[in-house]
């Protein structure tokens, strides 16, 4: 079966694929305008801050160089930190690394932010940009490319931890076994489909449990896949 | 097994390694490289095992931040300064001076014609700059304003400084980046600053405000202009693998490019901070008659030249 996804993995050293999923221009322009307004916050703080520490000439120097910095540095400093990425792309759960996985480092990151000025012709609307991600499959804008770097989503973290004394249920034996692993696939995303969305795809199960309402199947689903995993 | 058994089984060693990739400091770095490839073998087992996808995803998540830890690089390598700039920035230069003598000539060439034509047609000047840019020129030099033996303030010396660093240095890195423009980018910046360059020159000449132009630029001219073209050649060099990429695929070349220009372009970054510092702290001064600021202005460019020519020569160390 072909499978149309953006994911692509990479082969490590120890044998494993490792899989990640690059983020298209809609999430990074959303990122980049929350760095925008900080940015912008930034320098409005430290031009306060600055103009009543030297209330003289020298506050000039001091927020121009403060400028400067945070035009050119503010990402860099960001994605050598731990986060991989600015506060824009935390916000939209993005993180930047090289295409092989690793953590971006001082030369990549300047190499793939001085390029920005490249990649936002016209005038930061990032035509330039956009239009270098479309032609990509991992969705690397001209500082990418350079850089050998790619935007992916971050890992989602959280997950339902095993406990001891779940209800189970045994499978009718007329599911057949390639099904199984489909039923704990359900059962693990079953709360963020809507109700009557679960009750349509426990529809295809309803040939296995003669007679019995799609809600009621619906029900089964959990203990059904509680006891495939091996709770006993 | 199934899979409950197993994720009860190694439960705690992935919880262990959760944490030792929260504080890496606090881990020994053999332990922690058993632990990951643990991991990666429980991963391995999980997909071939077809257990759920929360657990793949659990340990995939576990395993990426395991290989991003393990793999990385450090970052900036601050004992590395010395040896950058002795060595490795100066050969790299040398290696690359085709494209440094390239940009030089788009600095060159029309500057030398701005320079040339105010010269011959004074009023020329017009065509580069506004009538308003070039009074605020002339005001700046003007005779009045430098009399022998008054210093700048330091104040006011600290907030050029400051625009100096914000201005080159920020001129230095568009031209890097317009480079990749089809090597257009970098060679249009580079004849846009020296046409103005070679205009203004010759315009101080012709309303006698020579005696104070050229020694305030010479100082700090060495370092930032060297560092301009500089940064020029970085920019022709990163944008070449878009018309020569050689042997490679041109992303390939364009990435080897890359990395190589980043010395480059460095550099030029480092001089023209150089050069900020002595715009800001000296030329201005007018404590000191011409011929001195001449005199030290000459032997800035002779450091300059020479450093740039013989650093880094002979035997490795």
């Amino acid at each position: 079966m072909q499978v149309v996804d953006t994911r692509y993995a990479v082969e490590t050293p120890e044998g494993i694929d490792l899989e990640y999923i690059p983020a298209n221009f809609i999430p990074r322009g959303f990122a980049f305008l929350i760095d925008l307004l900080i940015r912008i916050a930034f320098i409005i703080v430290i031009a306060i801050a600055f103009s009543i520490a030297f209330p003289s000439g020298a506050n000039q120097a001091f927020l121009l160089i403060g400028y400067f910095l945070i035009d050119w540095f503010y990402p860099i400093f960001f994605e050598i930190g731990p986060r991989q990425g600015t506060p824009g792309k935390w916000a939209m759960k993005l993180k930047v690394i090289h295409v092989d996985g690793t953590a971006v480092n001082f030369s990549s990151s300047f190499l793939r932010n001085t390029l920005r000025v490249l990649d936002g012709q016209p005038v930061l609307f990032y035509a330039v940009g956009i239009f270098t991600t479309l032609t990509n499959n991992k969705n690397q804008r001209l500082g990418d490319l350079a850089a050998n770097t790619v935007v992916v989503y971050q890992d989602p973290k959280k997950r339902k931890i095993a406990d001891n004394n779940l209800e189970t249920l045994i499978p009718p034996a007329s599911i057949p076994r390639d099904l199984l692993p489909w039923i704990v696939a359900l059962d693990e995303r079953s709360d963020q489909l809507s109700q009557s969305r679960l009750a349509e795809l426990c529809g295809l199960l309803a040939p296995h449990f003669s007679g019995q309402s799609n809600q009621f199947i619906a029900s089964q689903i959990n203990p059904m896949a509680n006891y495939i995993r091996g709770q006993r | 097994m199934k899979q409950q058994s197993f994720e009860q089984k190694y439960q705690t060693n992935w919880k262990e390694f959760e944490s030792a990739i929260k504080d890496v400091r606090s881990v020994n770095s053999f332990q922690f490289a058993e632990q990951y490839r643990a991991v990666c073998q429980h991963l391995a087992i999980c997909r071939r095992r077809n257990y759920s996808s929360s657990l793949i995803d659990y340990l995939q998540t576990l395993a990426q931040d395991g290989h991003a830890l393990l793999y990385r690089k450090k970052s900036i390598n601050w004992m590395a300064l010395p040896y950058f700039l002795m060595i490795q920035f100066p050969r790299k230069l040398r290696e690359l001076q085709f494209w440094l003598w390239i940009s030089t000539a788009c600095a060159m060439v029309p500057a030398l014609y701005g320079f040339i034509s105010v010269l011959l047609f004074p009023d020329s000047i017009y065509y580069f700059m506004s009538p308003a840019d070039v009074s605020n020129m002339e005001s700046m030099y003007a005779l009045e304003n430098h009399i022998i033996g008054e210093a700048r303030e330091a104040e006011t010396n600290l907030q050029m400084f400051g625009f100096y660093i914000f201005n080159n240095v920020g001129i230095d890195f568009r031209a890097y980046a317009a480079g990749l423009f089809f090597m257009v980018g970098a060679a249009f910046f580079m004849a846009l600053n020296g046409l103005i360059l070679g205009a203004v020159s010759a315009h101080m000449i012709n309303v006698d405000l020579s005696v104070t132009f050229f020694p305030f630029v010479i100082a700090h001219g060495s370092f930032e202009l060297i560092a301009m073209v500089i940064a020029g050649a970085a920019g022709l060099y990163l944008g070449k693998p878009l018309f020569a990429p050689g042997p490679y695929t041109r992303l390939y070349a364009l990435q080897l490019h890359a990395k190589e220009s980043l010395s480059l372009i460095y550099g030029a970054a480092i001089m023209t901070f150089i050069a900020a510092f002595i715009e800001a702290f000296w030329s201005a001064h007018d404590l000191f008659e011409w011929p001195l600021k001449i005199g030290v202005g000459a032997v800035m460019w002779v450091i300059v030249i020479g450093y740039l020519t013989f650093s880094g020569r002979g035997k490795r160390q």
